[in-house]
């Protein structure tokens, strides 16, 4: 049977459409549905121009309190484009492995992978304050240092929890019961 | 002229109002066509579901300027596909069109044998192409977007987009031709 591309997808028409997002997506929208809606607040005022006001008027206040209270820091993307592009790259490795982690979530695994969440977190506490430090002291090699190493732990924490799981998977499929 | 059915229209009277129910239910009605098209695009799918889900949180929010000259499916897959693209530029997997004008090529529509080609080969053979012909093919003929919106949609000439539309075809068709006939 022979046909040429135009008509082979008018065939399948409708069809494509195969694919279901992870179980999890109903309850993920309704948490997003009914979560007050901040990104809306800042694009009305990007829309009136009214943030570059209110960010300096901020500012003021902020130098005008003296406080050190600002902890957002500045990124590793700050410092210049070639950084921007390593933290891209690392944050999408970190997504996507953490993504093949909740693949294999299951019971009996659950706290190993909630050990190494709450490693996560902690390396990302440490990030924060790296960040609040690279932004006192701009472009410092050695936090810049700090802040990749930071990234690369977080990989390495990621990565001996997929071979752990990988592990526990094959522990238990090896000594199955049709070898008895 | 307004092709949804009463029903929908009824919903997005109530979305509009900010009816939370009312959402979910168009969230419920249209998730699986969303989807699927923001993953032919970006192909993560953990990336997938998050644009989905925040295109219908946008949409929900810019309802007003809905008009209702398209139906509300082709109007949020726009919001979709916007959103895949600029996810796309984000980390730069798009590679750009240099050329002003690129001369067309011609595209013949040459037949293939699809005695064994399905649906599922026929998507994984899409993943396969380049970003920009993947999301070409994706928007051409699975979509149905023709060259004049392709182009306001990516950003491109129309003759960069017949170009790239055409290219991206015989690509596919190649993918697609059993090896023995290469």
């Amino acid at each position: 049977m022979k046909d040429n591309l135009e008509n082979i997808f008018k065939k399948f028409e409708n069809q494509f459409d195969l694919e279901e997002p992870t179980i999890e997506h109903f309850n993920r929208f309704e948490a997003k549905l009914n979560k007050p809606k901040k990104k809306n607040y800042f694009r009305l005022f990007k829309i009136t121009g009214i943030l570059s006001m209110a960010a300096s008027i901020l500012l003021f206040f902020g130098i005008w309190i003296g406080s050190n209270q600002n902890n957002s820091g500045a990124k590793l993307s700050s410092v210049s484009p070639k950084m921007t592009e390593t933290e891209n790259y690392f944050i999408t490795t970190i997504k996507n492995e953490i993504q093949l982690v909740e693949k294999e979530k299951n019971s009996s695994n659950q706290q190993l992978i909630t050990d190494s969440f709450n490693q996560l977190k902690k390396l990302e506490k440490n990030y924060k304050l790296l960040a609040i430090d690279l932004k006192e002291n701009k472009s410092d090699p050695r936090i810049i240092y700090a802040m990749i190493a930071n990234y690369q732990q977080r990989i390495i924490v990621l990565q001996s929890l997929i071979q752990q799981l990988n592990d526990i998977k094959q522990l238990k499929t090896q000594t199955h019961e049709k070898y008895v | 002229m307004n092709l949804d059915k009463p029903h929908t229209k009824q919903l997005l009277i109530k979305c509009k109002a900010g009816d939370k129910k009312a959402q979910f239910a168009i969230y419920k009605q249209y998730y699986k066509v969303m989807y699927n098209c923001a993953l032919r695009i970006v192909v993560d799918s953990f990336e997938a579901e998050d644009i989905m889900q925040e295109a219908f949180l946008a949409a929900f929010t810019k309802l007003n300027s809905y008009s209702g000259e398209v139906t509300f499916g082709a109007w949020l897959k726009r919001i979709v596909i916007n959103k895949c693209l600029s996810s796309l530029k984000k980390f730069e997997k798009m590679e750009k069109v240099t050329l002003d004008k690129v001369p067309f090529e011609s595209f013949i529509d040459e037949e293939i044998d699809i005695t064994n080609v399905d649906v599922t080969y026929i998507l994984k053979q899409i993943k396969n192409l380049k970003t920009n012909y993947r999301i070409a093919i994706t928007l051409n003929l699975i979509e149905g977007y023709d060259c004049e919106e392709m182009a306001k949609i990516m950003n491109i000439s129309y003759g960069n987009s017949r170009t790239m539309i055409s290219r991206a075809k015989n690509k596919l068709r190649e993918l697609l031709t059993p090896i023995y006939e290469r």
